[in-house]
């Protein structure tokens, strides 16, 4: 048969095998174009999703500090700098502080902490160097990942300590970044482990009030930590790895925010064949928090995770999965507001399956699946989800995706009270007892092309349909004045498009742009207290333009544009906006040697200082800042 | 809730109406950007070109082996009438069984190819100075690319071209550097630790490498 044949040659798309390259002569062999790899370097987060692949060029060419600024790089993303040390980040809507529908996690282990959903961002760090890459995947991604995968996932990848081999040293300072440094060691042990350990610190400025005066936000913190690879055997690699971090924030009152945490991931990956494998994971995290006056948080996860992926017949590839997941939180309670009840432990049980099946050789593919999960909030959930990739040619790729997302209550949803200053009801808020899960429907469509080797493009369309969306409602008479709901509901619908163009050998440019509209509305019987407005701040249009030029005498010179629209935001039912903004980031950096590099950063060059989050009353605004910065490697 | 992470104000509910909003459904427009969509797709798909593809690593093993039709190695290089050309993997190795077969049934020179994994330079040393085992070419895994400069210097005066695909390995004074330009393998080339290693590469490698390209 036909594709039998083409298949036995190489695939039907032109693959070559190593006996075809020995044929060829050198010159031809230069006109050979590279493919992704192999089946077996595929990730599962590559399935036909809008997925956007931050490399470690692209980290260090931005001059980024922090991951919320490496963040930036990804057109998918929302990415907003509240002051100092917060940040808002989120895809496709329902952009907050405590945004709740995205899933981050760091080499495997997922940091938004089950308070209310969310991600800390000040307190995720590693040494950006030592990152190899980061996923963001705009979509839901619950099926494999599971609930809160919601509107996205973003996967923070670091090397392994074989990558990382010998000494990096680097430190700077400026104006907003007002002094930083870190050192990383990479070593062997033995024949086929390698280690590397690092430690970083970094003191930050003040952000200033809308008015000028000095918000008092700075903050430093210190960071450690290790990861050990083993390589036991050709088809075995063992991975440990650890962090610890402490940190302080200055408030204008009441004495420093105090952060620390640390913890400890053991993974081990065995591969069966090109199309199997089996990978286990243990990880144990600590987070500890404490705002004078406002409250205090420990928190300790202990999470096992089952991965096992395997061939079945000719035309399907199978992935399932086990999690477990211990989570014991407890909270510190002031008379301000209270978690209750104070001290709690909760369980999350989960399984996913998923199969890719063929459709059409190298052309057509469907990938069919679903999470199952036992939470204690509420219940149990499932998320399945439906994608089909239709590889067009060699160079288009178009995909379509139908999938149910979950975002399941936190302790914020359910648990949270503020007491009430004047008697009676004992409450101002009281929880939320009968708040279930946020519901997504989510429909996607997807083109990626390369019409020319220096040219590609991206562009994701969506349209999610949104249920029981998180309400503050007025409560009865008699009962206390308010308790949390799932009273809202409305459709979202944008696109992402981004664009890369390698112009010369020695000038890149890459442009994203994303649209979104989104149309909350309260349910019948919601009487919302902030009006269908109180889940999200989200730019209608952003867009960004970096360029990235190598001149001569290893001078590297790299300019990032980013336009922000207007934001809507609403406090105590009034409501209020972000103005739009353009920034401007530029970075120059020369290599007088070899190993030694040093570069000038200006961040948010535009503007004097501006705001990107918040309401207009209450928020602080970011400065325009510069620092040097000197990284050494031996 | 700014308040969880700083900031010391509870947050304070007022008396407030409920507002209420209505949009119109959104089916149309998203139908007709659909439609948009796919009609550029069907057109873009008329200009796309087929051109030859091969996994990433298969193809540089390719590269190795052809390398060594151009490139002259000092007599001694060669002990015997017999003695194999020599290409060696220093650190983890990325080819699995591309290299091995890319190797098979090669005669370069009038020689075999021969296909040697190493752990470490010492071994490189070693096995040159022990067996008689030559390293020719040495392809240098990124696993390695934390001591480059410790590995160039041991293998100072042994006639070995080292090919490398770690960020700035010619910098750091290794012979030839893998580099992709939009998708394929090209080279970069440096002549001066190619003369220092009394290894002579011929105009037209030299000619082939990219040019100008700073690494």
């Amino acid at each position: 048969m036909l594709a039998e044949e083409t298949n036995r040659v190489g695939h039907s798309s032109g693959q070559l095998n190593p006996d075809d390259l020995k044929e060829k002569s050198l010159k031809e062999l230069m006109e050979v174009m590279v493919t992704s790899v192999s089946k077996k370097a595929e990730k599962l987060s590559e399935a036909a999703s809008a997925i956007t692949v931050i490399t470690q060029e692209d980290i260090r060419r931005s001059g980024a500090t922090s991951l919320p600024e490496a963040l930036r790089l990804a057109p998918n993303l929302e990415v907003a700098q509240v002051d100092s040390h917060e940040w808002a980040i989120s895809a496709r809507g329902f952009n907050s502080t405590t945004a709740n529908k995205l899933l981050v996690l760091i080499d495997g282990r997922s940091v938004y902490t089950p308070l209310f959903s969310g991600v800390f961002w000040d307190v995720q760090d590693t040494v950006l160097e030592d990152i190899d890459r980061i996923e963001v995947i705009s979509g839901p991604g619950a099926t494999v990942w599971g609930a809160n995968a919601v509107n996205g996932v973003i996967n923070i990848l670091t090397k392994s300590a074989r990558d990382t081999q010998g000494f990096l040293l680097y430190g700077g300072g400026g104006t907003e970044q007002r002094a930083f440094g870190g050192v990383r060691y990479g070593g062997q042990l033995g024949t086929n482990a390698y280690y590397r350990v690092y430690t970083k610190y970094f003191d930050r400025d003040d952000t200033p009030l809308p008015n000028g005066v000095d918000g008092q936000d700075a903050w430093q913190m210190g960071q450690g930590g290790f990861r050990v690879d083993w390589y036991p055997g050709e088809a075995n690699q063992l991975t440990v790895q650890g962090d610890g971090y402490g940190g302080a924030i200055n408030q204008p009152a009441n004495g420093d925010i105090r952060v620390a945490g640390g913890n400890l991931l053991g993974r081990w990956s065995h591969t069966f064949s090109e199309e199997s494998d089996l990978k286990a994971q243990f990880y144990y995290d600590r987070t500890h928090r404490q705002v004078p006056l406002t409250f205090a948080e420990d928190l300790d996860t202990y999470d096992f995770d089952l991965q096992h992926r395997f061939p079945l017949g000719e035309r399907q590839d199978i992935v399932w999965g086990l999690n477990y997941r211990l989570s014991e939180d407890r909270v510190a309670n002031t008379p301000n507001f209270a978690f209750l009840p104070a001290q709690l432990s909760f369980q999350l049980f989960s399984a996913f399956v998923q199969d890719e099946i063929t459709l059409v050789r190298d052309r057509l593919r469907l990938t069919l699946g679903s999470k199952f999960e036992h939470n204690d909030f509420s219940g149990f959930e499932f998320q399945p989800s439906g994608r089909l990739s239709w590889t067009v040619t060699s160079r288009q790729t178009l995909w379509a995706a139908i999938s149910r997302a979950v975002r399941t209550p936190s302790r914020i949803d359910q648990d949270f009270f503020v007491p009430n200053n004047s008697p009676p009801p004992p409450f101002a808020l009281a929880g939320g007892p009968e708040f279930v899960s946020e519901e997504l429907r989510a429909y996607e469509l997807g083109y990626r092309v390369r019409p020319i080797d220096r040219l590609s493009f991206s562009l994701a369309a969506f349209y999610n349909d949104y249920d029981n969306l998180r309400s503050l409602e007025p409560g009865s008479p008699s009962g206390p004045p308010f308790t949390v709901g799932n009273g809202l509901e409305g459709e979202s619908y944008g696109a992402e498009l981004a664009g890369s163009y390698q112009m010369t050998s020695w000038w890149r440019w890459q442009a994203g742009y994303t649209y979104l509209q989104e149309h909350i509305r309260l349910k019948p019987g919601s009487l919302d207290f902030n009006q269908a407005r109180g889940e999200g701040s989200d730019p209608e249009n952003q867009f960004s333009v970096r360029s990235s030029i190598d001149l001569p005498g290893d001078v590297e010179l790299d300019a990032a544009l980013r336009y922000v629209d207007v934001l809507q935001n609403i406090a105590n039912g009034v409501r209020g906006t972000v103005p739009s903004y353009l920034e401007l980031d530029v970075r120059l950096s020369w290599m007088p040697v070899k190993n030694l590099e040093l570069s000038v950063v200006g961040q948010n060059l535009l503007d004097r200082q501006h705001p990107e989050f918040g309401f207009p009353t209450s928020r602080h605004e970011i400065q325009r800042g510069a620092f040097v910065k000197v990284t050494w490697r031996f | 809730m700014a308040f969880l992470r700083g900031g010391s104000n509870p947050p304070e509910f007022a008396a407030s109406k409920g507002g209420r909003f209505s949009f119109a459904r959104p089916a149309n427009l998203v139908r007709r950007a659909l439609c948009a969509m796919l009609v550029s797709c069907l057109s873009l798909a008329g200009l796309s070109a087929r051109g030859q593809v091969a996994k990433e690593y298969d193809l540089k093993a390719a590269f190795l082996c052809k390398f060594a039709l151009f490139v002259k190695w000092p007599t001694n290089a060669f002990p015997e009438a017999k003695t194999p050309i020599t290409i060696g993997v220093l650190g983890s190795d990325p080819f699995g069984k591309s290299l091995a077969e890319a190797v098979r049934n090669e005669i370069v020179q009038e020689r075999k190819l021969a296909v040697e994994f190493y752990s470490s330079v010492e071994s490189i040393i070693n096995l040159a100075d022990e067996k008689n085992k030559i390293c020719h070419i040495l392809f240098v895994s990124q696993s390695e690319s934390g001591k480059l400069g410790r590995i160039f210097a041991d293998l100072k005066g042994r006639h070995v071209l080292t090919v490398g695909e770690s960020d700035r390995f010619c910098q750091n004074g290794g012979i030839i550097q893998f580099v992709i330009v939009e998708n394929k393998v090209r080279f970069i080339i440096n002549h001066d630790a190619a003369k220092a290693a009394n290894i002579k590469l011929s105009a037209t490698l030299l000619e082939l490498a990219e040019k100008n390209r700073k690494r």
